[in-house]
């Protein structure tokens, strides 16, 4: 594990992290009994579950000390609860709360750091200000056809969609271009609607689960036999779920050249290893979209680089926490990070080509 | 007496209570003497939970199960475009090595008519039936090239059409015409039923040709001496159906599956002509670049029916 000074604090987090939680949710009972009075079992339990959350977050950004990385789940959270109708001064009032909990739990010397962190997340929330949703951007050259793919999918025409799709898939390049200008900002729109609350869970996973088919039913354009000269494996780490943004890299870097292997979502991390090794791959790409997995990422690339034959292989991270904070993949001891599909292929190549 | 009590849970405790009091003051028992009611509310999400550990192990499960469906499915989409590129690389030589042979087997053919010729005022009767044996197989071999050919380049899926706006009815008539002359060297009737009315189409009619040719001969080339080959053409659902019958051996069920597969010898392979095994996989080719369909009716000692249909925009004058 790459150590950070503040490991201690992360550590103690985590491992007492249902324990504070309550402690947390006890001393918010005691000082606004009001709030807390038409709670039911459920609602109480939901509320413990996002008080961990919380803490969990804190300690991942104590973890790899990133400030960045904290900001970027505030800026989450707070469209979330916004959007849900939660005030910010309640928020802020809360994380108030949180720090005199961890003041009483936490080793003097990490406090200085934790009590600047919850400091960053009071003051945010005293903020009204808050992000808002502006859709699709008009700068993107596909964007008329982005908006059409994404109107069919939220009115559920999944047939039309996937035939709107196919009509313009015309050869590999074409392909490259759909999938970097109409599913993956489409996608991320998706995401973000769920987000501020304009759509429902069903219906993001309505959406996300139509891109999958339509991705499948590109399938037979997309492999052309041609010659590969790399292998590459990609793999989203255990408990990762988010699976479709490295499934569009892995199609992208296929049309660029790369003989791959995609895994999938949740991987064990022995199964990534054998697989690298029976499959002798020259890279291996790891997504992580939750912050939280992070140290599980870590770990991964750990187990990795510790296998004398498996070390070999370069390893390539990319997904939403390492666009928050662009230094967290060389503290997680990845080789390199793309920010987006565009540019895996360039960044895969020029790591792979480097003399070691 | 006995007391007993009864414990209710769940979310609708209230009408649970209700009714089950019903049914005891309808049974003659009182509420407090004979029984106590506990009512426990739950709230229905925590009736839903399930132990971590379990839905754990179902989460990973599913999760591992829905990845390997989705490398499954690259895996074949990856597979099948390596197969697609072996194909295609095979077509290629095939026809590439079947276009180099049809020269010199055409310098066959050309020198053993030479010969034919020379020798048949010669009274070396050995030579003139040596020359005649290597005419027929370069023959033979030219029809086998000029097959492969055909087959390479339509599995290659260049099956150019050129298509021109004929009278079906005319034009099966015309075809079916010449065949007669050909099957009267074996005593041989054949029938035509045709249309009464012209019928217009759009149809590449050189190739179709050479797909009645071919079901004709094969017709012919399985039929006893002095039997009827009937041809007969009609229209049923806004297509144009033909079919060629004989009085031939049949085919046997197991062999009607393939028959149209290039190369493929059948059971009862008692032609009179030695066959290439191209000209029915040739007459799929044709018939499916026109959108249609090919198949055969037959039961083994009781002839064969060759029947295609061509959907097309039918135009009746």
């Amino acid at each position: 594990m790459t150590a950070s000074i503040y490991h201690e604090s992360s550590r103690i987090i985590t491992e007492h992290v249902t324990e504070l939680a309550q402690k947390v949710f006890d001393l918010q009972m005691q000082q606004n009994p009001e709030m807390m009075k038409g709670y039911t079992p459920y609602q109480k339990q939901k509320c413990l579950r996002d008080e961990s959350h919380n803490l969990y977050y804190l300690a991942e950004a104590l973890s790899l000390d990133s400030v960045k990385l904290w900001t970027n789940y505030l800026s989450w959270l707070k469209t979330l609860l916004v959007s849900l109708g939660v005030k910010n001064q309640q928020t802020a009032e809360h994380f108030q709360i949180m720090l005199q909990v961890l003041e009483a739990n936490l080793p003097l010397s990490e406090l200085p750091k934790v009590r600047e962190m919850i400091g960053i997340a009071v003051t945010y929330f005293q903020d009204e200000d808050t992000q808002e949703y502006h859709g699709l951007d008009p700068q993107n050259p596909r964007y008329d056809q982005a908006r059409n793919y994404q109107n069919m999918l939220l009115s559920a025409q999944k047939r039309k969609a996937a035939d709107y799709i196919l009509s313009m898939a015309t050869g590999t390049q074409e392909i490259r271009e759909i999938y970097l200008n109409i599913l993956q900002p489409v996608q991320r729109d998706i995401g973000l609607l769920w987000h501020t609350n304009k759509i429902s869970v069903a219906q993001e996973h309505y959406c996300t689960g139509v891109t999958q088919m339509v991705i499948s039913l590109l399938y037979p354009k997309l492999f052309d036999a041609g010659p590969k000269d790399y292998r590459m494996i990609s793999a989203c780490v255990s408990g990762e779920l988010h699976e479709i943004g490295l499934r569009m890299v892995t199609d992208i870097m296929e049309i660029d050249g790369w003989n791959t292997t995609f895994l999938g979502a949740n991987m064990p991390d022995e199964g990534i290893l054998e697989t690298i090794l029976e499959k002798k791959a020259d890279l291996l790409a790891i997504s992580v979209t939750f912050p939280l997995n992070l140290h599980k990422a870590e770990s991964l690339i750990n187990l990795i680089k510790s296998d004398a034959l498996a070390s070999k292989t370069k390893i390539m991270v990319g997904g939403y926490p390492f666009l928050a904070d662009d230094s967290l993949w060389q503290k997680i001891g990845a080789d390199a990070y793309a920010a987006d599909a565009s540019l895996a292929n360039s960044v895969a190549r020029n790591l792979i080509q480097r003399p070691a | 007496m006995k007391h007993s009590s009864i414990v209710i849970t769940g979310t609708e405790v209230q009408k649970l209570k209700e009714l089950i009091l019903d049914g005891l003051e309808k049974a003659g028992l009182q509420i407090g003497e004979d029984y106590t009611i506990h009512l426990e509310e739950t709230d229905p999400q925590e009736q839903l939970e399930i132990p971590k550990e379990i839905s754990s192990y179902y989460f990973n499960e599913m999760s591992q199960l829905n990845n390997d469906l989705t490398n499954m499915q690259r895996e074949l989409a990856k597979a099948n475009a390596g197969l697609n590129k072996l194909v295609e690389i095979r077509n290629r030589f095939v026809g590439m090595a079947a276009h180099d042979l049809r020269n010199p087997i055409g310098i066959i053919r050309s020198f053993s008519e030479y010969l034919i010729a020379e020798f048949k005022t010669s009274t070396n009767t050995d030579t003139l039936e040596v020359a005649k044996i290597i005419h027929s197989t370069a023959i033979f071999m030219q029809r086998l090239v000029d097959g492969i050919l055909d087959v390479s380049s339509m599995q290659s899926g260049t099956v150019v059409l050129n298509t021109q706006k004929v009278d079906l009815n005319q034009l099966f008539e015309e075809i079916v015409n010449v065949n007669k002359i050909l099957a009267k060297a074996h005593e041989i009737k054949i029938l035509y039923l045709g249309l009464d009315a012209p019928v217009l189409a759009e149809i590449d009619h050189v190739k179709i040709r050479q797909v009645i040719n071919n079901l004709i001969n094969n017709s012919v080339k399985y039929s006893p001496d002095g039997s009827t080959i009937t041809c007969r053409s009609i229209l049923h659902d806004a297509c144009f159906h033909f079919y060629v019958q004989d009085e031939g051996p049949g085919i046997a069920k197991e062999d009607q599956s393939v028959i149209f597969e290039p190369f493929k010898r059948l059971s009862n392979n008692e032609g009179r002509q030695k066959s290439v095994g191209l000209g029915l996989s040739i007459a799929k080719n044709i018939i499916s670049a026109h959108g249609g369909d090919i198949w055969v009716e037959s039961e083994a000692g009781h002839g064969a029916k060759f029947c295609f249909s061509l959907p097309i925009n039918i135009k009746s004058d």
